[in-house]
């Protein structure tokens, strides 16, 4: 197992980092025949997206900074984790927590290039179990996830549910041109959907929340539209939810299919810190970098990176805005105990459905606590997701924070309880999101900056940005004529027709 | 395994670059060999149906995909496997001396659940070089698989199909056994896939 020299001294793209969007691009462009040499100066794949083992996210908390210093990338800080037990211990390698906890639309970018690429044979998914509501009275409310279940609900009124109905019909079709929205397509969402469908404060913060899934119900009506849209049209795609939770984590495991898919169109990896960069430098033909693991310099036409991997230097001028960036508190934590959001009321009535054997209870939910200071998310993972052993769940929690000197813990603890009330673990963190208008996509011709995602939607949003950043690289190389992004080739058309012949 | 379900058994083949991973993988799938060695492009899995014990089963063999040169194989690629072939070059003590790094590596990124008893299988490849070239023998190989559980062990030769048929036969039917031992941790249904064909628009629910 020692290390052999690089093949090559010239490689048309070079990517550093290997993100979902990293590795989206990387693949597209290997598909399209470039050379690429993709670098990752951590250990271990995913970058910003990565999934780790619980001995790694104890290290990973422990190298991050008190404080943040960066405008113009993703830091993380007021990083602290409890410490692991034996049994925590042993099982460490179990465990792939992510760093980038996001639910899958069923329609959206990913899902079109995961078919697309055929990255789609690496990964599997589950549907979301279920999605909750905590209430003011103290209780976790289901929110119904079709028409049907919208139908089965006692709580809500005859006439709430047609009123409820008509807006999700409104919602899921070509409302641009509706009379209902016209001159009121910046007005705040809570207003719109009382005003103009008469729904009451509750169920309209059941849609502002848990079905368009926003972070304010004084969101303009017309984006946090759109957004609905997507979600209720992703709605039976895969099942009765209009989100998919990746195994394993999720989005690191995704990156990795799509680096894989780049190795198989021949993109050489390499990982650690010999892979990275020690220079940088950019000349009008290329892109020069020296690493430690090859004797000579490497140039490349084209440079894709994330911001943190590249010099201040020479993002030049546009780095770093008047804007300060968006900050989260998160939590990550691990409990051994069903959360109570998560227990299936034996009241509902079986459908014919669950005459086929299902688990008891959901294994993966998202609960949502709408507070004064903003929403605050819970993503919870059990072991259907491969991301922890049997029995356990992890959970994930995060909301916008005002003020970087407040402490994570402080603020999501409380929650924290109210999901599990013996966790046997926690880690919290805060991560600084610059605002996308202070990260340049393209500095100088030889590099592609890609964006990171800058709203407060990461959960259902994060993903699909990270795609549609792959995509913009891709066509920043490419250019405008060149090849589709992940475009078949006329024999690999025939070959699939000839199979199905078959 | 009371279900007859259909058997879909994923092996992974690890070892260093050169040694004829893909080359094994292409004349047990293809029946083809081709003498020209070109690092790993556009290998990725193959799959070939075959019966073990009556019973029809998928194999999938994953290849590296040349990410095995600079040790950048993700843990992904680890998941769910139910058999890890290693394999060496007679013709190159290093490539034998790497098996041990292999083998270390894939308990620690696979983490399966009895590692003492997770099924691995070594071929020993290019036995059709000219003796004289031969660096690792036969009893030393032997002797390494022995102490390392009683590993069971082939002398293969990808380009003159010796021996494949049979090492492929040993590694489907541990594959299988080891399949079997997992079921009973998962009483899960089967994760989603996602491709064109099972995304199924039954209808818009709204």
């Amino acid at each position: 197992m020692s290390n052999p020299e690089l093949e090559s001294d010239h490689y048309d793209v070079i990517v550093i980092g290997t993100g979902l969007a990293e590795s989206i691009a990387a693949a597209s462009l290997a598909k399209a025949g470039k050379s690429v040499l993709h670098l990752d100066p951590n250990e271990y794949y995913g970058g910003e997206q990565a999934s780790l083992t619980l001995d790694e996210l104890v290290e990973w908390s422990n190298n991050q900074p008190s404080s943040s210093s960066s405008t113009s990338h993703v830091q993380y800080f007021s990083a602290s984790t409890t410490p692991l037990d034996a049994e925590l211990q042993n099982d460490r390698r179990r465990y792939a927590l992510s760093l980038f906890p996001a639910i899958l639309p069923s329609r959206g970018n990913l899902i079109d290039t995961l078919i697309s690429s055929d990255v789609s044979k690496y990964v599997s998914f589950r549907i979301l179990d279920s999605i909750s509501l905590y209430t003011n009275e103290g209780e976790f409310k289901k929110v119904p996830g079709s028409k049907e279940e919208i139908f089965k609900d006692k709580t809500i009124s005859l006439v709430d549910k047609r009123r409820l109905m008509k807006f999700l019909m409104f919602a899921a079709g070509e409302f641009e041109d509706s009379e209902i929205l016209k001159g009121k397509e910046t007005q705040p969402l809570i207003q719109f959907l009382q005003e103009s469908f008469s729904l009451p404060t509750q169920l309209s913060e059941s849609i502002i929340y848990a079905i368009s899934h926003g972070s304010s119900a004084t969101e303009q009506t017309l984006p946090a539209l759109e957004r609905t849209r997507r979600y209720l049209k992703s709605i039976g795609r895969y099942g009765n939810n209009a989100f998919l939770v990746g195994q394993y984590g999720g989005a690191g495991e995704i990156a990795q299919g799509f680096c894989r898919a780049c190795a198989v169109f021949g993109g050489t990896y390499i990982l650690g810190a010999s892979a990275k960069p020690t220079s940088i430098s950019i000349s009008a033909e290329s892109v020069t970098l020296d690493i430690p693991c090859h004797p000579r310099p490497i140039t490349a036409r084209r440079l894709i990176s994330s911001p943190n991997h590249i010099p201040p230097s020479l993002l030049g001028h546009l780095q770093g805005g008047p804007e300060e960036p968006s900050l989260t508190a998160n939590c990550i934590a691990i409990t051994k105990t069903l959360p109570e959001a998560l227990r299936r009321k034996s009241t509902t009535s079986s459908t014919e459905e669950s005459a086929e054997e299902q688990s008891e209870n959901d294994d993966t939910s998202l609960i949502v606590f709408p507070t004064e200071n903003g929403v605050i998310r819970c993503y919870v993972n059990g072991e259907g997701t491969g991301s922890c052993p049997p029995g356990q769940y992890i959970i994930y929690l995060s909301t916008s924070l005002q003020s970087s000197t407040s402490s994570p813990s402080e603020i999501l603890q409380p929650y924290l309880s109210k999901i599990t009330p013996d966790p046997v673990f926690s880690a919290y963190y805060v991560s600084a999101r610059p605002c996308s208008s202070s990260v340049p996509s393209s500095t100088a011709d030889g590099i592609v900056v890609l964006r990171p995602y800058a709203g407060t939607e990461l959960l259902t949003e994060g993903l699909d940005w990270e795609a549609k950043q792959g995509e913009l690289a891709y066509r920043a190389v490419v250019g405008e004529d060149g090849r589709g992004f992940f475009e078949k080739d006329v024999s690999e058309e025939e070959e699939m027709g000839i199979e199905d012949d078959l | 395994m009371a279900s007859r379900k259909k058997v879909l058994l994923k092996v992974i083949i690890l070892g260093d670059s050169g040694v004829g991973k893909t080359s094994l993988m292409n004349q047990y799938v293809n029946k083809r060999f081709s003498n020209q060695y070109k690092a790993t492009i556009g290998a990725d899995f193959l799959t070939r149906e075959l019966v073990v014990d009556d019973r029809v089963v998928t194999m999938q063999l994953w290849d590296t995909a040349g990410q095995e040169r600079f040790q950048s194989l993700g843990v992904a690629f680890y998941r769910g496997a139910d058999c890890c072939v290693l394999v060496y070059d007679v013709n190159s003590s290093k490539s034998f001396e790497a098996l041990d790094g292999w083998r270390d590596e894939f308990l620690v990124q696979a983490s399966p659940h009895d590692p003492e008893n997770f099924p691995f299988v070594v071929l020993g490849n290019k036995i059709d070089m000219e003796e004289s070239k031969r660096m690792v023998s036969q009893k030393r190989a032997m002797t390494w698989c022995q102490a390392k559980g009683n590993i069971p062990y082939f002398e293969t030769s990808a380009k003159e199909a010796i021996n494949v048929e049979q090492a492929f036969q040993t590694i489907a039917k541990n594959a299988l056994a080891q399949e079997a031992e997992t079921e009973l941790y998962n009483d899960y249904p089967d994760p989603i896939r996602i491709d064109s064909e099972n995304s199924q628009n039954y209808g818009c629910n709204c």
